[in-house]
C-alpha cells in the first residue's frame, strides 16, 4: 500500500471516484481506552472499544453499522474521522494511509470525510449563527472570503437541506430538533465530501421528522454521489438506507452483508436475535414469529468473554466457542462473512404462515 | 443505492413560496419532496428570539437585580465624578464645622470629622479608590483564572496536572497572612499594588470552574464537530468554548468584585490598605472606630456604603446567574 | 363490552408559561377495560404523559392546573379526592412504571427495601420476612436471577434492563387495578426492550390490570396493545383496535406516522413523511390542528375554521377528521406512493 502519494494520485484522491469503487477501507481497526486507577492513576486495565474491525465503503453507497448501545459504532465512525487516534489498525482512503500523512495532507484530506452526530442539541454551538455554523468549515479551510463566495454557498447549502436561508442569522435554539439536524447535514456537505460519518443522524427525532430527514439523505446521496457509513441501533432504518451491513457486538464485526443477506438471510446467532427482538409494525404478526429471548445483559467492554464475544448469551455456544475467536469469515460462499462456529442461515423475520 | 424502479418524487400539491426560487436549476431543485419548513410555519415553534433577548428578558425580571444594577450605575457615576459631585475635596477642612453630625446644612450629608473634613466627600473618594481596587481585580483575576482554567481544561494531561497543583497551592494559602506579608513586603500604599496583590490571590475559584467546564465542553458535539472539520485549538477554544462559558465567567466576576471590595476594607481595617491622603472605604471605617461611641456617623456612613455596595453587587450576580442560565426555567 | 375500569372524560390539563397558557391536554377522553392493554401513541410534546400525571394528580401546580374533566376510576372521581386518598390511590390502585427507572429508584436504598416498603405502606401488618418473601416471589416473577441475593443489591448494581424489571415488581407488588407505563423500554436497547416487554405483558396477565402503555414506538404499540388511542397537540385524534389502527387508519396523522416509518421486515420503496413540525400548543392551529400539516385537508376552508369532532364511526372506533370518509382512498394513495400494503402483509 502506498503511504506517499504522488502529485498525480494527490488530484485524483479529491476527484469523485466511480461509484462502487472502493474510497474507505478499515483494517484491524482497535481501539483501547484506558482505565486508570490507584494512587499514581497508573493503567489497570482497558475498554476494548473496537477489536479488530475492517471494513469497506464504496463510493456513492451506504454501509450501515448496527448494534446494541456500547458495541463501538461511535468510537469506530470517531476513529475514522480522526477524532480519536486508533490504538491499533489502518484507515485508508483511497488507498493513502490515513495515519502516514503530515497534519498538513491529513487536514487536506479530512475535506473528503466529514462527520454527522446523533444529538440535535448538542451538536450544533448554541452562541453562534447558523449562517456561521454552516460556513465555519470553509473559513478554516480559506475557501469563504473573496472569490469563494462564503455567503452564497451557506445560502445554497441551506436550500440544499431545505431551510431557508432568510434564516441564517438565526441561532440554533430558534430551530426543532428536525431542523437543526438538517443544519448538521449542510455543515457535513460544506466543503463537499465524498464520505460522511452519520452517527445515529435520526434516533433523536421523532418517526415524522425522522422520516424527513431519512428521505433529505437518501436524496442528497443520489444527487451529490456521496458515500454514507450509517451507524444506527435502528435496524428498521438500516433496512431503509443502507445497501450493505456490519453487525457488531463487543466492539467485534460478527457479521457483514448486503441488506438482503443480513436481514433475509442471517447467519450469526446475534444478528439472529437482534433482528427476532425488533418489534414489528403489524398486529396481525404478533405472535406468529419466531422470538429469540437472548439472556441477561451485554458483557463490560473492559473484560471481554474469552475466544467468541457473544457466547455467555448464545444459545449455540459450546466448548470451541470459549477458547477460539471465532474468524469473520465468508462461510458459505454468499460472499457474506460471519464470525460464528455454528453459523447457519435462519430468517427470523419471515412469518410462518400457521 | 439502486438508482432504478426508485418512484419519482412525489407532486406534492402545496406550493412552495413565490419568493423562494430555486437555486442552481442544475443542481438542485426538481420538485423538493423535503418541504421547507416555512410552508408549515403556522404551528411552528420557531420564534426570532436572540439570545440577548432571553437573557435580557429574564434579567428584566429580577426585580432585586434590576434595582441593584441601577443603584450600582448611580454609585459608580458618583463615584467616577467625585471631584465634580463632592461638595468639598478630600482634605478640604471646614473648620467650623468639625465634628458634625449627618445635616443639610452646609451640605455635609454625613457629617464631618474631628478636623472638620466632609464625611460625604470622603466617602464619595474612597468608593472611587474601591471601586478602582475592585475592578482591577476583577479583571486581572478573571483573567488569570480563564487563561489557568481553559488551558487546564483543554489539554487535560500534565498541563491540567500542573496548573492544577498550582491552584490547589494558592487555595491552601492562608489568604489573609499573605496579603499582610506582601503588603508589608511590597509596600502597602498604591490601590495597583494592592489590587496587583489581592488579583493573584482571586483567580483560584474561577480557575477551577473554568477547568470544570472546559472539560464537559470538550466533549460536546459541536466542539467534536469543529473538530472533524479541522479546526484550529485555538479556533475551538476561543470560537466554541469560551463563548459557551461566559455564564460562570461572569458570575465569578461579581462574586471576586465583591469580595474584592470587602478583602480590601479588611486590608486597610488592619492598616494595610490604601495609603493616605486617598481615602478607601476600608480605611474611613478603620479611622472612624477610635471616635465610634461620640461620632457614629463616622464608622456607619461608610460602612453600610460599603455593605450596600457589596450586597447589591451579588443581588446583580445572582441575577446574571438566573438571566444567563439556559436551562433555567422561567416561572 | 363490560364497564371501563378507569374512564377519562374531557381532561383538560394547562400550564401557565411566560409565554403563554400551554394547553397540553386539551379535552382528552378515553377508557381503559380490566385486562386490556391500551396504547396511546404520539410525537412528544403531544400530551401523553401529561395526561397520566393528571390521572395521578401528580400535574406540579402551578404552573401547571387540571382545568376541566373527570377521571373515573371504578364509578369514583379521582379529580375530586383530597391528597391524603390520592395517595392511597397511587401505588395501589394505580401503579405506575416510568422511563427512567435510575431517577425512579433511589440509590442510597437496596432495591429489596425499596420492593418492601412499597408493600409495607399499604399493607402496614405484614411484618418484615413476609414481606421479604413477597419481594423476592415477585423479583423472580419478573425475571431477575438469583433474586435473595439480588434484593440485598444497591440500584446502581443493576443494570438498565433489571432495573426497569425491578420497576414492574414495584408496580405490580399491591396488584394494582390499573397499571401505567410510560416509555418503558425508550431507554432500553432491543434486545433489553423485547426481554422488558415480555415481563409488562407476565406481570399484566398475574394482575389482570388494565394497562396504559404510552410509547411514541409504533413497533411497541404494533406487538402489545389491544387498542390504540392517537394523540396529537393535546387531543386524541383517532383510536380503534390495534388491527384497525395499523391497517386502515382513519385519520391523516395516523396515516402520516405509518407512511414515515421504516419497517424492519419489508423493503419500502420510500417514505411519506409529515411535512412541517409539529403544533405549538400555546397557539395551536385553528380548526383541525393537524391541518398545516395535512395532505388530505389541504386548502380545504372547513379543515381551518372548525375543529373536527372526535366522531364515533363504530363501537370503539373514532377520528377527529372531517373527512374520514376519504381515508380509504388516501391510503391507496400513500400506499402507491411507498409501497406499503396497508392492508396486507406490512
Ligand atoms: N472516551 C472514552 N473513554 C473511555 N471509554 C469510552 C470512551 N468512549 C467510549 N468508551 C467506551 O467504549 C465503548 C464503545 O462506545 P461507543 O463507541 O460510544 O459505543 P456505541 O456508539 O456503539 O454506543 C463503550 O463501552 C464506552 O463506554
Ligand atoms: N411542568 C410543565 N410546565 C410547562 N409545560 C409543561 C410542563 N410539563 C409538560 N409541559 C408541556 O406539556 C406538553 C405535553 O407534554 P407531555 O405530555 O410530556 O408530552 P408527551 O406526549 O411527549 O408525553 C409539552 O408541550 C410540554 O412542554
Ligand atoms: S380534518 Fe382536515 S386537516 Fe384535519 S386531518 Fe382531517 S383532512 Fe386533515
Ligand atoms: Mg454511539
Ligand atoms: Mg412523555
Amino acid at each position: 500500500m502506498s503511504t506517499t502519494a504522488t502529485a498525480a494520485s494527490e488530484q485524483d484522491l479529491h476527484a469523485r471516484s466511480p461509484l462502487g469503487t472502493e474510497i474507505l477501507r478499515v483494517e484491524s481497526l482497535t481501539k483501547h481506552f484506558p482505565i486508570r486507577g490507584g494512587l499514581f492513576r497508573r493503567q489497570v486495565g482497558a475498554v476494548q472499544a473496537v477489536d479488530d474491525v475492517s471494513f469497506a465503503v464504496r463510493a456513492g453507497e451506504t454501509v450501515g453499522l448496527v448494534g446494541e448501545s456500547g458495541c463501538g459504532k461511535s468510537t469506530t465512525g470517531r476513529c475514522i474521522v480522526r477524532l480519536l487516534d486508533p490504538t491499533d489498525g489502518q484507515i485508508y482512503f483511497k488507498g493513502v494511509d490515513l495515519a502516514g500523512l503530515t497534519s498538513r495532507r491529513m487536514r487536506e484530506l479530512r475535506r473528503e470525510i466529514q462527520i454527522m452526530f446523533q444529538d440535535p442539541y448538542a451538536s450544533l454551538n448554541p452562541r453562534i449563527s447558523v449562517n456561521e455554523i454552516i460556513g465555519e468549515p470553509l473559513r478554516i479551510f480559506g475557501r469563504y472570503r473573496g472569490e469563494h463566495k462564503g455567503k452564497e454557498r451557506v445560502a445554497e447549502l441551506m436550500r440544499l437541506v431545505g431551510l431557508n436561508p432568510e434564516h441564517g442569522n438565526r441561532f440554533p435554539h430558534e430551530f426543532s430538533g428536525g431542523q437543526r439536524q438538517r443544519i448538521g447535514v449542510a455543515r457535513a456537505l460544506a466543503l463537499d465530501p465524498q464520505l460522511i460519518i452519520l452517527d445515529e443522524p435520526v434516533s433523536a427525532l421523532d418517526v415524522s421528522i425522522q422520516a424527513q430527514v431519512i428521505n433529505l439523505l437518501d436524496e442528497l446521496q443520489e444527487r451529490l454521489g456521496l458515500a454514507y457509513l450509517f451507524i444506527a441501533h435502528d435496524l428498521s432504518v438500516v433496512r431503509h438506507l443502507c445497501d450493505r451491513v456490519a453487525v457488531m457486538y463487543l466492539g467485534k464485526i460478527v457479521e457483514f452483508g448486503t441488506k438482503h443477506e443480513i436481514f433475509d438471510n442471517p447467519t450469526h446467532p446475534y444478528t439472529q436475535a437482534l433482528l427476532s427482538a425488533v418489534p414489528i409494525t403489524d398486529p396481525r404478526m404478533r405472535g406468529k414469529r419466531e422470538r429469540i429471548m437472548l439472556e441477561g445483559d451485554v458483557p463490560s467492554p473492559s473484560n471481554p468473554p474469552s475466544g467468541c464475544r457473544f457466547r455467555t448469551r448464545c444459545w449455540k455456544a459450546e466448548e470451541i466457542c470459549a477458547t477460539e475467536v471465532p474468524e469473520l469469515t465468508d462461510r458459505f460462499g454468499h460472499g457474506h462473512p460471519s464470525a460464528c462456529h455454528f453459523a447457519e442461515p435462519r430468517a427470523v423475520l419471515r412469518v410462518d404462515p400457521s | 443505492m439502486t438508482d432504478q424502479g426508485r418512484p419519482t418524487r412525489r407532486e406534492h400539491g402545496l406550493q412552495t413560496p413565490a419568493d423562494f426560487p430555486p437555486t442552481h436549476a442544475s443542481d438542485v431543485h426538481d420538485e423538493r419532496e423535503v418541504l421547507l419548513d416555512d410552508d408549515y410555519s403556522d404551528g411552528a415553534q420557531i420564534e426570532a428570539r436572540s439570545q440577548w433577548q432571553l437573557f435580557r428578558r429574564k434579567f428584566l425580571r429580577h426585580k432585586l437585580a434590576m434595582g441593584s444594577l441601577v443603584f450600582l450605575v448611580i454609585i459608580g457615576i458618583g463615584a467616577f465624578f467625585a471631584e465634580q459631585l463632592a461638595p468639598y475635596g478630600y482634605e478640604e477642612i471646614d473648620v467650623l464645622r468639625a465634628n458634625t453630625a449627618p445635616t443639610f446644612e452646609g451640605l455635609h450629608f454625613f457629617g464631618t470629622d474631628q478636623l472638620g473634613r466632609d464625611y460625604f466627600s470622603r466617602v464619595l473618594y474612597g468608593t472611587r479608590t474601591s471601586l478602582q481596587v475592585a475592578v482591577v481585580v476583577a479583571l486581572l483575576s478573571t483573567a488569570i483564572g480563564t487563561a489557568v482554567g481553559a488551558a487546564a481544561g483543554f489539554y487535560r494531561g500534565w498541563v491540567d496536572s500542573v496548573l492544577m497543583r498550582l491552584t490547589d497551592l494558592v487555595l491552601i494559602l492562608p489568604g489573609l497572612a499573605v496579603l499582610l506579608v506582601a503588603a508589608a513586603l511590597f509596600g502597602q500604599g498604591s490601590p495597583l499594588r494592592i489590587a496587583l496583590i489581592l488579583a493573584l490571590l482571586f483567580w483560584v475559584s474561577l480557575a477551577r470552574v473554568v477547568r470544570g467546564v472546559f472539560l464537559s465542553l470538550r466533549e460536546m458535539e459541536y466542539v467534536q464537530a469543529a473538530r472533524a472539520s479541522g479546526a484550529s485549538d485555538l479556533r475551538i477554544m476561543f470560537r466554541h468554548m469560551l463563548p459557551n462559558t461566559i455564564g460562570p465567567i461572569i458570575v465569578n466576576l461579581t462574586l471576586v468584585l465583591a469580595s474584592a471590595i470587602l478583602v480590601e476594607a479588611t486590608l486597610a481595617f488592619l492598616g494595610f490598605g490604601v495609603n493616605p491622603p486617598i481615602p478607601a472605604l476600608g480605611r474611613l471605617i478603620s479611622d472612624g472606630r477610635s471616635s465610634m461611641q461620640s461620632m457614629w456617623w463616622l464608622i456607619i456612613m461608610p460602612g453600610v456604603t460599603l455593605v450596600s455596595i457589596a450586597l447589591a453587587i451579588n443581588f446583580v450576580g445572582d441575577g446574571l446567574r438566573d438571566g444567563l442560565d439556559p436551562t433555567q426555567q422561567e416561572t | 363490552m363490560t364497564e371501563p375500569l378507569l374512564s377519562i372524560r374531557d381532561l383538560v390539563t394547562e400550564f401557565a408559561t411566560p409565554d403563554g397558557v400551554v394547553h397540553a391536554v386539551d379535552g382528552v377522553s378515553y377508557d381503559v377495560y380490566p385486562g386490556e392493554t391500551l396504547g396511546v401513541v404520539g410525537e412528544s410534546g403531544s400530551g401523553k404523559s401529561v395526561t397520566v400525571m393528571s390521572i395521578l394528580g401528580l400535574i406540579p401546580q402551578p404552573p401547571g392546573r387540571v382545568a376541566n374533566g373527570e377521571v373515573l376510576l371504578e364509578g369514583r372521581d379521582l379529580l375530586t379526592l383530597s391528597e391524603r386518598e390520592m395517595r392511597l390511590v397511587r401505588g395501589k390502585e394505580i401503579a405506575m412504571i416510568f422511563q427512567d427507572p435510575m431517577t425512579s429508584l433511589n440509590p442510597v436504598l437496596t432495591v429489596g427495601d425499596q420492593l418492601s416498603e412499597a408493600i409495607v405502606t399499604h399493607d402496614a401488618d405484614i411484618g418484615e420476612d413476609a414481606a421479604r418473601e413477597r419481594v423476592v416471589g415477585l423479583l423472580e416473577l419478573v425475571g431477575v436471577p438469583n433474586a435473595d441475593d439480588r434484593f440485598d443489591q444497591y440500584p446502581h448494581e443493576y443494570s438498565g434492563g433489571m432495573r426497569q424489571r425491578a420497576m414492574i415488581a414495584m408496580a405490580i407488588a399491591n396488584q394494582p387495578k390499573v397499571l401505567i407505563a410510560d416509555e418503558p423500554t425508550t431507554a432500553l436497547d432491543v434486545t433489553i426492550q423485547a426481554q422488558v416487554l415480555e415481563v409488562l405483558q407476565k406481570a399484566q396477565d398475574e394482575t389482570n390490570a388494565g394497562t396504559i402503555l404510552i410509547t411514541h414506538d409504533l413497533g411497541v404499540i404494533a406487538e402489545m396493545a389491544d387498542r390504540v388511542v392517537v394523540m396529537y397537540g393535546g387531543r386524541v385524534v383517532e383510536s380503534g383496535t390495534a388491527e384497525e389502527i395499523f391497517h386502515s387508519p382513519k385519520h391523516p396523522y395516523t396515516l402520516g406516522l405509518l407512511s414515515s416509518l421504516t419497517r424492519p421486515n419489508v423493503d419500502l420503496e420510500r417514505l411519506e413523511p409529515i411535512p412541517g413540525q409539529p403544533p405549538s400548543l400555546i397557539n395551536l392551529p385553528s380548526g383541525c390542528s393537524f391541518h398545516p400539516r395535512c395532505h388530505l385537508g389541504q386548502g380545504r376552508a372547513v379543515c381551518r375554521s372548525e375543529v373536527p369532532p372526535l366522531l364515533e364511526l363504530g363501537v370503539g372506533r373514532r377520528s377527529a377528521c372531517h373527512f374520514h370518509e376519504e381515508m380509504s382512498q388516501e391510503v391507496a394513495r400513500v400506499e402507491q406512493e411507498t409501497g406499503a400494503h396497508f392492508d396486507g402483509e406490512l
